[in-house]
């Protein structure tokens, strides 16, 4: 049934010259009891729809504060974010909410998965911010869990997992809702280097068979080298 | 999206027994004691059973009678209810009975103590008791001064068995009484209705005691609608200031209220001057000492719901970050109070009824019948959601207010 089917990314779409993500300027200061520290300074970047960026840089260097920025988990203390050619700044709250369930998807270091919830469960976190969708839910979670790989632990709570099956349980979770953009915070950095080559599969595959623009942090100058492009941070200033 | 998170609720309620465990404790300790409390003011002054129709009814009992050296606190007298009371306006019935007295029989071998009231012949008439066998004891017998007696279920079987009572002689004292009729067991907390045995009236009624102004006498008054009881407690307050004193050197004045039934109550557990209106302040202790005893679990359910939310906020982080918005979050926490609340006011209902049931089998209160009354029920689940939701609202709105990295975080900004 149509209805059922996860939607597809259109990877055969005509590539476009306007970004799909474009950072302007964009600053980050944290204030904390009369210090200021600076975590990004006045980083230009625009990303292309179906792009593979790999962020990299020195601990410290703003490259999560980069991804969160981007995210729309976090604000900027100056300069601009547009997604699709709208500017992010001046939205609020629910809108915020509505583009980060509908266009992003997020995949962090510590897999941040619910502890409480079991797998299934978990995967179809984003979806019950979407509205319209009932009767669809599991079925779309579970169609992400195949994708990943893990149909056969849907029941399994998180803690029953291995780091590499959580991860993929992670991926599952930020690609269901179909996001035009990933963003996946050093994915394979709690892993050892089989999984990590299992999660980097994965979002290549994602990339070039969905499309889906993928902005991934990492350290591993070999897993940043099967991107397509990299940035490179050093002391919140973007060097390449 | 409303039944999604009602689920999510539920299983994470089941997953964090402890905090559950502790929360349900609170609700419930609450819940029950407020509905223990209620059940037995019910019990106690509700308008059911014999006592069906106190709701049109003023009553009048504690009276004070003073003087220049003397002040006498206690029960009006037959004088003064016989020459005062009577012909109210806007009353179509009176009935004058006594407080309960106790009095010692022997059922065989067995020393048994009752609880002797006396009354009128229309005592029968305003208070509707249910009767098992015979009937009341009637006019002529009061006014013939005649040795009869109608008595309750648990006299007949301590004194006569499970045999049939009416027409056998009941020894109390030094006093043989033919029994007319036996009625169905009343609560002692009843404290109109409750008695072992109902005497005529007139038995203890002697010259001095007709003429007494105070004494050991309660009347109850039946409305008929005619007037409002402001205006019929205005008459009576009227004919207390044309008393007329035997020894006006010694007593001088002659004070008390005819009672609606909620008078009664408040001046019972106030305490106070009997011509004093002790409602509304019982109102502001009752609403002040529930709103206190339920401010306390709440304030407590707020602790342990801020700490909850904390130790979840990771979790309120990836939902941000997956769409969540601040209402969707507060309202998530709000729904697992709710439903946290709703879990414990189906439990405090069924523990309440388990207490009850033990009371009345224990026989602490003899003959009681407790019952909690639906409406009781509800207002009580009503302000414990209430009391939840404010306990929630402020933690839940906290966190779902932070920005989502902050959360992500573990909310340490």
């Amino acid at each position: 049934m149509s209805t059922q089917t996860l939607p597809q990314g259109d990877p055969t779409a005509p590539a476009t010259d306007a970004p799909f993500l474009r950072l302007s300027g964009v600053s980050k200061v944290y204030r904390t009891e009369g210090m200021e520290t600076l975590a990004l300074s006045d980083i230009d970047l625009a990303v292309a729809p179906g792009e593979f960026i790999a962020v990299m840089g020195p601990s410290g260097s703003g490259k999560s504060t980069l991804l969160h920025i981007m995210g729309l988990l976090d604000d900027c203390t100056h300069g601009r974010v547009e997604l699709d050619g709208r500017t992010m700044d001046t939205l609020g709250d629910r809108a915020l909410a509505r583009i980060r369930n509908e266009e992003i998807g997020f995949v962090f270091q510590t897999f941040h998965l619910v502890s409480d919830l079991k797998v299934l469960d978990n995967v179809e976190i984003p979806l019950l911010y979407r509205p319209g969708l009932r009767g669809r839910r599991r079925a779309w979670a579970r169609q992400a869990l195949e994708r990943v790989g893990l149909q056969a632990r849907m029941g399994h709570f998180p803690a029953q997992l291995s780091g590499g099956q959580q991860q993929r349980v992670a991926i599952a979770r930020a690609i269901v809702g179909s996001p035009r953009l990933l963003l996946a915070d050093e994915p394979t950095g709690n892993l050892d280097s089989t999984m990590g080559d299992e999660i980097m599969a994965i979002l290549e595959g994602l990339n070039r068979e969905q499309g889906t623009t993928i902005i991934m942090v990492t350290h591993d100058e070999k897993l940043a080298r099967r991107a397509g492009r990299i940035v490179r941070l050093f002391d919140g200033r973007q060097v390449q | 999206m409303l039944k999604s998170t009602l689920i999510l609720s539920l299983k994470i309620l089941g997953r964090r027994k402890f905090f559950t465990f502790v929360s349900l404790f609170g609700i419930c300790f609450t819940l029950v004691a407020l509905m223990l409390v209620a059940a037995i003011i019910d019990h106690s002054f509700a308008a059911r059973g014999p006592e069906s129709d106190l709701d049109r009814m003023l009553l009048a009992g504690r009276m004070v009678m003073s003087g220049p050296r003397s002040t006498w606190n206690g029960y009006a007298g037959w004088g003064f209810l016989d020459r005062y009371a009577r012909d109210l306006p806007g009353v179509d019935a009176m009935t004058v009975f006594s407080v309960t007295g106790r009095i010692s029989t022997f059922a065989g071998a067995n020393k048994v103590t009752l609880s002797v009231r006396h009354a009128d012949a229309e005592y029968w008439r305003l208070f509707h008791f249910r009767f098992l066998e015979g009937a009341p004891f009637t006019e002529a017998d009061v006014d013939e001064v005649r040795r009869v007696a109608v008595i309750n279920e648990a006299t007949r079987r301590r004194v006569f068995g499970e045999a049939e009572a009416v027409g056998r002689t009941l020894e109390l004292g030094s006093e043989r009484y033919r029994v007319v009729g036996v009625v169905e067991d009343v609560s002692v907390l009843r404290l109109l209705t409750t008695g072992d045995v109902y005497l005529p009236l007139s038995l203890r009624l002697t010259p001095q005691s007709r003429a007494r102004l105070m004494g050991s006498y309660m009347a109850a008054f039946r409305l008929d609608g005619s007037l409002p009881p402001g205006e019929i407690q205005a008459e009576f307050a009227s004919r207390l200031e044309h008393v007329e004193f035997e020894d006006p050197e010694r007593y001088d004045s002659l004070r008390g209220r005819l009672m609606t039934r909620l008078d009664v109550i408040a001046l019972g557990i106030v305490g106070g001057d009997v011509d004093e209106n002790r409602t509304p302040l019982l109102g502001v202790i009752l609403a002040a000492g529930t709103l206190l005893f339920m401010a306390l679990p709440a304030l407590n359910l707020t602790n342990v719901n801020m700490s909850r939310i904390f130790e979840r906020s990771s979790e309120i982080g990836v939902r941000k970050a997956f769409g969540a918005s601040a209402r969707h979050l507060a309202g998530q926490f709000l729904l697992e109070n709710a439903v946290l609340c709703v879990l414990g006011g189906l439990l405090s209902y069924g523990i309440t009824l388990l207490v009850l049931d033990a009371v009345e089998r224990s026989g602490l209160i003899p003959h009681a019948s407790f019952s909690v009354e639906p409406a009781v029920f509800l207002w009580g689940l009503l302000a414990a959601l209430v009391f939840s939701v404010m306990s929630g609202l402020g933690p839940a709105w906290r966190m779902s207010r932070l920005p989502p990295v902050v959360a992500l975080r573990g909310g340490d900004r």
